[in-house]
């Protein structure tokens, strides 16, 4: 659960995006500049946080006035393997050496519901991280890395599977069956598509992030939508709104549910709890 | 003199026995003798002015002199894990070994620990715990005809002294089971797992009744009919465990577990699902209200953890008040005002009309059988909004919907999805 240094929102005096390029970072950053927020954004291509160079062109940039939003990750979905893994170490332990040196006002970590198995699937901010993979368990090894290397307030954002246009990941889910039906004119599903998901959209994320900064928040939130659907119903909505065929492929994994609790994002204050 | 040990005193003169209540709070005695009580229980004022002759209510510790059986009764007190603060009990216990004479009979009537007598007692002094299986709302008539008497022993095998036994076969004459002092330590344990069990099933299932068209009202008959079962269990689906005692118990045997190295992943799971459950009107307010209204007002009739009880211990209403700082609430309880520090923006309401008056979301959240009688037209009349969160179903939910009302309650599907 999130405590909120400010109750009422106050805008940061400057937001830093780590990872201003990605699907996530971008979206912060387009919401960042309508509500005017004063933005530094750093992709890979102004920053190398992979490189040891890092530590120092961060501690140049930031200021101790800044609130730091780190979505920087080398994904590769689940082909990810070790070498990716200490990639994405490494650039967590550059952002935290320069935060050692540089304290920053705020940071927000955003990690990924990667962190939880399946061996639950109603998620809560209470249930043990239990990673099944290697991306889940670098989210969860970078998440105590900046906690106890780092002494600046920290939130941590754990994300649910996000959706919306200018996704660069081809994951199993909503973004895939919208590609597959714009090269194919088919939905492929495996097994019957049963699995149930949360889905979460990329400008909601973007908002929830947004309000995480305003409001000084530190702790942990996982942030989903609160309700799951299964695959199917996914696809069944896409397929009624373009007409596409849905076809079903051979099931490569057991089916796995993940519900998440969503009480913890209702109870901290106003912001958290409202959409209109 | 607190909950357990007055509600006791007084359905033992009741019994027709002579009492000496001491307490060492002077203010408390002085409300005592002007018939106050400070707590809520049926029959408990009335009893206490039927008995008068019979209760003697003094801060005077020379006055246990006189008395064959002393009873040590505090309410412990417990922190928001579930701890025990024994403390007073200690002291208590110290002040009756140290003004009776040795053939006085002391009695631990507070929930304790396992290994607690063993370790206070003294040599020399009869020391018996007797277990108490007091429920809030309930505390005279459990006191008056109690179902059995659990006592902890330092031998299991040595008579019980003649007075003691006396006292205790004139409540009745239930049966006793007298067993070592740690036996009876997590016999009381024992009880309230078994309890919090049987709620925790009730709980798990119920939710699933909400979201896939069954009701668990249906299907509680069916349980309480199964002799493996039984008439009395405690299947009516809550929002988690409160009071403070089940929660006690519960940190005892994990704290057991983990010290001994015994498996204790049931209970954790229990305490986990309590919280769970705690959550579940703040879930249906996201899901119901804050998601379609902006700035909702919201009435809430009942604050005490349970009916006819004047505690708010570990109370889901007052947890949900506390949640709900960005709104206006409006509160009402028969028994006892809300408290403003609970929340910033909380009016406390003389009447249930005035808290349902304008509300755009109602919640019912004690089990109050007053509430029962409320009037659904009228409650339609003066909301502003037309939704009821009513987990206990207090209100008819045919009524409700011919009064126009959306009615959200535990173990079955919402009435209808599109009101507030």
């Amino acid at each position: 659960m999130l405590k909120h240094l400010h109750p009422n929102s106050t805008p940061p005096e400057r937001l830093v995006i780590l990872g201003a390029s990605g699907f996530v970072g971008k979206s912060v950053a387009t919401m960042a500049a309508q509500e005017k927020i004063n933005t530094l954004l750093l992709s890979s291509r102004d920053v190398d946080l992979t490189a040891a160079k890092a530590v120092d062109q961060l501690v140049d940039l930031l200021t101790p006035q800044d609130s730091v939003i780190f979505c920087a990750a080398i994904d590769k979905g689940s082909s990810s393997g070790s070498e990716i893994f200490m990639q994405n170490i490494a650039m967590a332990r550059h952002v935290s050496a320069a935060l050692q040196r540089i304290a920053v006002k705020h940071l927000i970590y955003i990690s990924s519901d990667s962190v939880y198995g399946f061996e639950t699937s109603l998620i809560s901010e209470k249930t043990p991280p239990c990673p099944a993979s290697l991306y889940g368990a670098m989210h969860r090894a970078r998440e105590i890395i900046l906690a106890t290397e780092t002494k600046v307030p920290l939130a941590v954002l754990r994300l649910t599977g996000i959706y919306g246009a200018g996704d660069t990941h081809n994951a199993y889910g909503p973004n895939r069956f919208w590609r597959e039906v714009k090269e194919h004119s088919k939905i492929i599903l495996f097994g019957e598509g049963e699995e149930m998901r949360d889905h979460l959209y990329v400008a909601d994320v973007a908002w929830l992030i947004l309000q995480t900064t305003q409001h000084g928040s530190t702790g942990l939130l996982n942030l989903a939508a609160g309700g799951s659907l299964s695959f199917r119903q996914v696809a069944e909505m896409i397929a009624a709104q373009t007409g596409a065929v849905i076809q079903t492929a051979p099931r490569r994994q057991p089916i796995t549910h993940r519900h998440f609790d969503i009480t913890a994002r209702l109870m901290p204050s106003r912001p958290f709890s409202r959409k209109y | 003199m607190t909950h357990l040990g007055l509600n006791s005193a007084v359905a033992a003169a009741e019994r027709g026995f002579q009492i000496v209540c001491y307490d060492p709070d002077a203010t408390l005695i002085r409300q005592l003798n002007a018939d106050q009580a400070p707590v809520q229980e049926p029959q408990l004022l009335e009893l206490m002015a039927k008995n008068k002759s019979r209760l003697e209510f003094l801060s005077d510790v020379a006055a246990l002199k006189s008395c064959d059986v002393i009873y040590v009764a505090p309410d412990v007190a417990t922190d928001d894990q579930g701890n025990s603060d024994l403390s007073m009990l200690e002291k208590l216990l110290s002040v009756a070994f140290e003004n009776t004479s040795h053939e006085t009979t002391i009695i631990v009537l507070s929930q304790v620990p396992p290994g607690f007598c063993r370790a206070h007692g003294r040599p020399g002094r009869p020391l018996i715990y007797q277990v108490e299986t007091l429920i809030f709302g309930q505390a005279i008539a459990r006191a008056l005809n109690p179902e059995r008497y659990i006592l902890g022993l330092a031998d299991a095998a040595a008579p019980l002294p003649p007075a003691y036994e006396k006292f205790l076969q004139g409540h009745g004459n239930p049966p006793l089971f007298p067993m070592r002092y740690e036996s009876a330590e997590l016999a009381k344990i024992a009880i309230n797992c078994c309890l919090v069990s049987a709620v925790s099933t009730a709980n798990t299932l119920a939710e699933i009744c909400e979201k896939i068209g069954a009701d668990w009202h249906d299907i509680i008959p069916t349980l309480k009919a199964d002799r493996r079962i039984g008439p009395y269990s405690y299947l009516a689906p809550g929002l988690g465990i409160s009071g403070g005692n089940l929660e006690r118990d519960l940190n005892t045997i994990i704290a057991l577990a983990d010290q001994h190295g015994t498996d204790a992943g049931v209970v954790r799971a229990w305490v986990g699902n309590s919280q769970y459950r705690k959550g579940w009107p703040l879930r249906m307010l996201g899901e119901y209200v804050f998601s379609k209204t902006k700035d909702p007002a919201i009435g809430i009739l009942g604050l005490t953890y349970k009916e006819n009880t004047h505690s708010v211990k570990n109370s889901p209403s007052v947890a949900l008040i506390r949640q709900l700082t960005p709104y206006t609430i409006k509160a009402f309880d028969p028994a006892i005002p809300s408290q403003p520090d609970w929340h910033p923006n909380l009016t406390n309401s003389p009447t249930a009309a005035d808290a349902i008056q304008d509300s755009d979301v109602l919640l019912i959240l004690t089990a109050w059988p007053e509430f029962k009688d409320l009037n659904l037209t009228e409650i339609a009349e003066l909301m502003r909004g037309k939704t009821v969160i009513d987990p206990y179903g207090l209100l008819n939910r045919m009524q409700m919907q011919q009064a126009g009302l959306q009615h959200i309650t535990l173990g079955t599907e919402p009435n209808f999805s599109q009101a507030c």
